[in-house]
């Protein structure tokens, strides 16, 4: 991707978001991240924002500030989730409404707000976080799935409200990857999990980035309202 | 600040934005009672959203606040605020006082 494109990335403090910044950055994008807490370090092209992704209030207030400072932006990346694995009948709502908030509102959010910015020079590139969870169909994780199959409609919807903007719309579904969001599965599960794909191991930073520079690529804008599962799923 | 003039001046700019979409034929007339809804209205439904995502942006540097326009209660009243520029600039008003 070329150099000076504004690039928004959520769930950027660790893991998979943060080797993000660390690729686009290292480019020559002018990246804004966010997380809930600080970002630990620096990158010449970083700007970090503290929020929740599902706050309204501070996600426009941040919006209004790219606006403001770079007058437009060019990609965003829907990066940040949280999950939890447990039994449907062990599940509190407490813990529905958080994976829901974060999961789906603020991945909804952040398309609304960002295609508001990016027709402005009917130029856009959004991708979204689904999971191999969804086609998988996998026990104890209901919610977590759940969330994730309606960020699926969410992109495919979008998709096709955005296309006359010259946004696209793109999810890339990861299989698991040895960061904080695998944590509490058990091991057992992971191995049975992978044992699934069609190709048998832990998927890495490097290859979702993989395919998130096919979808941000200015060249990929016949392809919109696609997941791309990982491992083979 | 937040005087009617202003008001519709801000609707202006956004209106000037949208005509640099539309095609020389179907351009916005800058006046009050130009029509933005219905049979009348040279805007397509693409096209009136784009416009009101404009005077949100428009009203957000004027009066340095944020506003949604289309919710709940613009879409519940019994005439549509979206009729025409002034009617707009009326509803705009109602929200920011």
């Amino acid at each position: 991707m070329a150099e000076n494109k504004v690039v928004l990335i959520t769930g950027t403090r660790k893991g998979i978001g943060r080797a993000l910044v660390e690729h686009y950055a290292g480019r020559g994008c002018h990246v804004v991240g966010c997380s809930r807490s600080p970002f630990e370090g620096e990158f010449p092209n970083y700007r970090h924002y503290c929020l929740d992704v599902g706050d309204e209030l501070a996600v426009k207030r941040m919006f209004s500030e790219i606006r403001k400072h770079h007058g437009r932006l060019d990609v965003l990346i829907n990066n940040a989730g949280v999950a939890s694995m447990n039994h449907s009948l062990l599940t509190p709502i407490s813990a529905v409404n958080k994976i829901m908030g974060t999961n789906f509102t603020g991945t909804f959010l952040f398309c609304r707000e960002a295609a508001r910015l990016m027709q402005l020079h009917r130029y856009g590139r959004i991708v979204n976080f689904a999971t191999v969870a969804v086609p998988l169909k996998l026990e104890g994780e209901a919610v977590y799935a759940a969330s994730k199959a309606a960020v699926i409609s969410l992109t495919q919807i979008l998709a096709r409200e955005f296309a006359d903007f010259g946004i696209t719309v793109n999810a890339i579904g990861p299989a698991p990857i040895k960061t904080d969001l695998i944590r509490g599965v058990p091991p057992e599960k992971l191995d049975a999990l992978i044992e699934r794909q069609a190709i048998k191991r832990y998927g890495e930073s490097r290859d979702v980035i993989q395919v998130i520079d096919f979808f941000v690529q200015p060249a990929s804008d016949f392809v919109t309202g696609q997941v791309i599962f990982l491992g083979g799923v | 600040m937040n005087d009617p003039e202003n008001i519709v001046t801000a609707i202006y700019r956004a209106v000037d934005w949208i005509n640099g979409e539309l095609p020389p034929d179907r351009q916005l007339i800058k006046a009050p009672e130009t029509r933005l809804v219905g049979p009348q209205s040279v805007l397509d439904s693409m096209h009136l959203v784009s416009l009101i995502v404009a005077i949100e942006r428009e009203v957000e540097d004027t009066f340095s606040l944020t506003l949604t326009l289309a919710d709940e209660r613009a879409l519940s009243m019994k005439e549509s605020p979206f009729r025409s520029i002034q009617s707009l600039a009326d509803y705009i008003g109602i929200l920011i006082k």
